[in-house]
């Protein structure tokens, strides 16, 4: 138990280690806000392009809702998925892993402690987008089952850290120290880009795609909550390769998906990051100084 | 009691033997020094004695833990400065604010924290500073700042690789100072690595000298240096023309003779029937003899005829 | 001639560097590939949704992909310099390079032409993958010549704009990240300059705003070339490039050599305190 103590306590000043950095961009504050905003009004545009009440099957008709929920889910999984590594990179390159390592710190609290500057730069993003969207944009939502949504929302982050462990145990894993790191570059700037669906319906992509789509928890996340948060979206008709195989609720069967992906990746995740740690110690990677 | 009690220690990285068979004793309380060039295998030995680096054979203890089955327990119970400034000191915190930091990671309470920081600012003696940006203080002052966080559990071993390299001279001289403090105030054993000798000879109870990762030689400075008795050096400070010189030169070559600016010098004990042989000589050429003096051994030099021995 | 030899130098060193890393090299052309399918999905799901786009756009599919092939090239260049800086001065080499008088220069140049020739080849390459399967006019109908020189033309108005925003490293301090001028100009234009739809769809008095850069008039000319929009006077579109490059050019340069002389007085070049 005090050893849980430990870890909560020195997130909280990770944290507010990380808040301090962050205050001091300031500039970068006013950029992000301005992103947010500059990426609710270009599909604003292109939704004035489609018209009014163009019908997104089964996502109901609004298609700024559509594109805010899109946004959500990739601002989280930016920084859950895509964060880890460059952490664990950071630790490594400053020479504070030795540092962690040898203080009551479990080998994932420093991870998720400096990740907290991203978490501070994506996940108000998600609220400014639903903000911009609803008050300029045009942008209606409900709140069907709302546990349902925030249990669903967890999931997602939780999923997405997951891979986001699998993909910063590459770093002592295969020794991946400088250049791109490949699990990240191939789910996040490849498949997920293309295949999460941020911005269309996966029924836009060939069906060999969207069979790909279905092992990203994104696709999960995001066809359950544009049913339930997006007026008019059908909470029956299946669309996913899986939902139409397993004859549920397709809301059920997002859940149960999710809910399973997350349990493997982060035991995945977290398994994976302790096998290179240790595969470090042995090999004499795990600190930068020699 | 050994805090640390390590034997046969062996780690390769690829084909390189960086560590061949070393045993490591070191006592409670004391301040060890590992001696040695670069390469040597120091770092590696601290870091096998951290656990931040597995053997690949080998066993012992350190702290009374096993090395290979209680590692985690070693690592909860030892600290460690590396050889580079600013690990561990975030430059957007003050000086204040990094030491709180690192003592919540080390599990201190707040109040524990505070008491603990405060202490530790008055014994580093950056109380002054403790307002200012960490990266407003000077190098020194940071160093000092590494080995207060290093501090503030204060557990019973205290691992410092090289601790004033990239230091000025005085930030060394203040830091070695800090260091022997450390131990008198604390108690705490300190196992240091370095390749300055002056840093060993001042500091130490105890030298290990390691040379491509092998043990050489572990004893006291006193001891070391008797050991190369030997190799004494005597010089004689004399007037004479460079014809003597030369012959003088020839005739000693075997007991290392040497001329230049006046003096001669021989790689002969003081005292011994090679210096009366060496005298006699300088009388019979009529050599005007000013001053006989003869030169303790550095350890540098004490270092150096051990490791070109071992070739 | 020494000045073209160190220009080429520098690129020669920036190839050098990518080979070093192979996996970053691909990774790139991927990343390119990735994001224009992105757009080009978002083009095909509102095409099929909606009948009013068709009506307005005959193929929005390959509209997009003008827009976004341009516009990604232009964003790349545009930030090659600054890019360029940043990397010298945190490997501590840019104040080496000032040493020398054009050295500074060259770096920017050498950079900036490696980035064209290098995101220019896989510009090209995905426009030759992706256009035969857009239905879109044959390429062997287009007017190439025009389009190089219009191009041409493009790309050293760009490169003023570059160096405006090079000129931020030293005048602003903006040492790493994202520099301002061509963030301000990247979004302007991605909002305002018809990348990823017509202008028709904002009210008359705001119109304006995307046609004050040079990459309206370059997606506009594109499309028109490739039949995917009404034709227009490539002589006029051409002479307005002109003016851009005319204008562009040498103030940017004017800027820079500012920047540079304001680092130097300043110790700027040194990332060493």
């Amino acid at each position: 138990m005090r050893n849980f103590i430990v870890q909560l306590r020195s997130i909280v000043a990770f944290a507010k280690r990380e808040y301090i950095i962050w205050t001091s961009y300031k500039i970068n504050i006013v950029t992000w806000i301005l992103d947010v905003f500059i990426n609710s009004t270009l599909f604003f545009m292109m939704s004035l392009l489609m018209g009014k009440n163009t019908a997104i099957f089964p996502y109901g008709n609004n298609y700024v809702s559509f594109v805010v929920l899109g946004l959500s889910a990739y601002y989280i999984s930016y920084t859950n998925l895509g964060d880890p590594y460059d952490r664990v990179a950071r630790i490594y390159w400053n020479g504070t892993m030795d540092l962690y390592l040898l203080s009551p710190l479990s080998l994932v609290t420093p991870v998720i402690g400096i990740m907290y500057r991203s978490v501070l730069d994506d996940y108000p993003r998600v609220l400014l987008a639903f903000l911009f969207g609803t008050l300029f944009f045009g942008a209606v939502f409900r709140f069907l089952q709302p546990f349902t949504i925030l249990l669903i929302v967890i999931l997602l982050g939780v999923s997405t850290f997951g891979i986001g462990m699998i993909s910063a145990s590459s770093f002592f894993l295969l020794n991946l120290k400088v250049g791109t790191e490949p699990v990240k570059f191939i789910f996040q700037d490849i498949i997920i880009a293309l295949a999460a669906g941020y911005f269309y319906p996966i029924s836009v992509l060939p069906y060999s795609l969207q069979l790909v789509s279905s092992i990203l928890p994104h696709t999960y996340a995001l066809d359950a909550l544009r049913r339930l948060m997006i007026p008019g979206g059908n909470l029956n008709v299946p669309v996913l390769p899986l939902q139409k195989v397993w004859h549920i609720s397709p809301v059920l069967s997002d859940v149960i998906v999710l809910a399973c992906m997350s349990v493997l990746f982060i035991f995945l995740g977290f398994y994976l990051y302790a096998v290179g740690v240790e595969k470090a110690r042995r090999n004499g990677t795990l600190t930068r100084w020699q | 009691m050994n805090i640390v009690n390590l034997r046969g220690i062996t780690k390769k990285f690829g084909r390189e033997l960086a560590l061949n068979k070393v045993d490591i004793a070191v006592r409670n309380g004391e301040i060890f020094t590992v001696l040695g060039k670069n390469g040597a295998g120091k770092t590696t030995l601290i870091k096998i004695i951290c656990t931040l680096l597995l053997p690949d054979a080998g066993n012992g203890s350190v702290l009374g833990y096993d090395l290979m089955r209680e590692s985690e327990k070693i690592r909860a119970n030892v600290s460690l400065v590396a050889p580079t400034v600013d690990v561990g000191v975030d430059p957007t915190l003050t000086v204040e604010e990094n030491l709180l930091f690192w003592a919540v990671v080390y599990g201190l309470t707040d109040e524990e924290a505070r008491k603990r920081v405060k202490e530790t600012l008055e014994i580093l003696g950056l109380f002054e500073v403790r307002n200012r940006w960490a990266m407003e203080i000077s190098a020194g002052m940071r160093q000092k700042l590494g080995i207060g966080r290093a501090i503030l559990v204060r557990h019973p071993l205290l691992l410092l690789d090289e601790p004033t390299v990239k230091l000025d001279v005085e930030s060394k001289f203040s830091l070695r100072r800090f260091i022997r403090d450390i131990r008198n105030e604390f108690g705490t054993t300190i196992l240091l690595t370095t390749h300055y000798f002056d840093e060993a000879e001042e500091l130490s109870d105890r030298v290990m000298i390691l040379d491509k990762g092998k043990v050489l030689v572990v004893d006291s400075i006193e001891n070391l240096k008797k050991r190369i008795s030997a190799t004494e050096k005597i010089e004689i400070h004399a007037k004479t023309d460079s014809a003597r010189a030369k012959r003088i030169l020839s005739m000693f070559s075997r007991y290392g003779a040497f001329y230049e600016d006046a003096v001669f010098r021989f790689t002969v004990p003081l005292f011994s029937d090679a210096m009366n042989e060496i005298l006699n000589e300088f009388v019979l050429e009529g050599v005007e003899i000013l001053e006989v003096s003869s030169k303790s051994p550095s350890l540098e030099e004490t270092f150096l005829t051990i490791t070109g021995s071992s070739r | 001639m020494k000045n073209v030899k160190m220009i080429l130098s520098f690129m020669k060193l920036k190839f050098r560097a990518s080979l070093l890393y192979p996996a970053g090299f691909i990774t790139d052309i991927i990343r390119e590939y990735v994001n224009v399918a992105i757009w080009l999905f978002v083009a095909l799901f509102v095409q099929n949704a909606s009948v009013s786009v068709r009506s307005i756009i005959n193929n929005y599919v390959g509209y997009m992909l003008v827009g976004v092939i341009v516009f990604q090239n232009a964003d790349k260049l545009m930030k090659a310099p600054f890019n360029a800086l940043s990397k010298a001065f945190w490997e501590k080499r840019l104040e080496v390079y000032d040493t020398s008088n054009f050295g500074v220069f060259a770096l920017v140049i050498g950079d900036f032409i490696y980035t064209f020739i290098f995101n220019g080849l896989i510009q090209i390459s995905i426009l030759l993958v992706v256009w035969p399967l857009i239905k879109a006019p044959a390429i062997g109908e287009w007017k190439i010549l025009s389009v190089l020189l219009l191009y041409g033309l493009f790309i050293v108005s760009i490169f003023g704009i570059s160096l405006i925003g090079a000129s931020t490293f030293f005048f602003l301090e903006v040492k790493q990240g994202r520099e301002p001028v061509s963030w301000s100009v990247s979004t302007l234009v991605r909002l305002f300059s018809g990348v990823y739809y017509p202008l028709a769809l904002f009210p008359i008095y705001m119109r304006w705003i995307g046609k004050i850069f040079p990459h309206y008039y370059m997606i506009f000319a594109m499309r028109s070339i490739t039949g995917l929009s009404c034709k227009v006077n490539l002589v006029n579109v051409g002479i307005i490039l002109l003016l851009f490059a005319v204008v562009l050019l040498p103030f940017g340069i004017f800027i820079f050599k500012k920047a540079i002389t304001f680092a130097e007085k300043r110790s700027g070049m040194s990332a060493l305190v």
